[in-house]
């Protein structure tokens, strides 16, 4: 999934930390999120949605390459 | 990425690391202590039950244990999914140490390879959980 998270923090004015501190999370988790090698799960998405006053959708979007290469690929 | 003025730490992770060195450290600090303590007084080949004796590290080794197990019931879902991964590959290594161990065992001297092959493989795991560790979270963050 793709993300607007450093956006939405560097216009917020918060640090990597102190969003992390927001969330009750380390920062090492608020980073890995950023650089899209972590995909949150669905409490800490709808906690970060509430913390910039928007949409779950309006953070995160899917990857679309690898969503319709994964919906190309033959079941079984 | 963090810029350079950004803290390496949040105040949480100031807190947790504080705390889990107050856990983990008087263990280790009594685990020394006690190991010392073993191998002076209690010598070496004693007979039972003053053998029994060489197994008093494991006690502080266990409370270390729960330090450990503590640090993980405070640790967010990114941080226990890399733990767990790193557990993974320390007990692939783990195995794979077992075997090698296990093979070069069978043509050594029974006596001296058996007091240290258990510490080669607790070495191979440890480097590789501490590894895995280091590569997932440390160097790229």
């Amino acid at each position: 999934m793709k993300n607007r998270l450093k956006v939405l923090r560097a216009e917020a004015g918060l640090s990597q930390a102190a969003l992390a501190d927001r969330l009750g999370v380390s920062r090492q988790t608020v980073n890995a999120l950023e650089t899209g090698r972590y995909d949150p799960s669905l409490p800490l998405a709808f906690s970060l949605a509430d913390l910039f006053g928007l949409r779950i959708e309006d953070i995160f979007e899917p990857d679309r390459e690898s969503a319709t290469a994964s919906s190309d690929a033959p079941a079984g | 990425m963090t810029t350079s003025s950004e803290p390496k730490l949040s105040e949480g992770d100031r807190d947790r690391l504080k705390l889990y060195h107050r856990e983990f450290f008087p263990p280790m600090a009594v685990y020394l202590v006690v190991v010392f303590v073993t191998a002076v007084f209690v010598g070496d080949d004693p007979a039972m039950p003053r053998r029994l004796l060489l197994l008093l590290p494991v006690v502080p080794a266990l409370w270390a244990m729960r330090a450990i197990i503590r640090s993980l019931g405070r640790a967010d879902e990114y941080e226990r999914l890399v733990q767990l991964e790193a557990m993974a590959v320390g007990f692939g290594v783990a195995m794979v140490a077992s075997m090698i161990v296990g093979f070069l065992g069978m043509h050594a001297d029974p006596n001296r390879f058996n007091q240290v092959s258990p510490w080669i493989i607790f070495s191979a795991a440890m480097l590789a959980w501490g590894a895995t560790v280091g590569v997932r979270s440390g160097v790229r963050s």
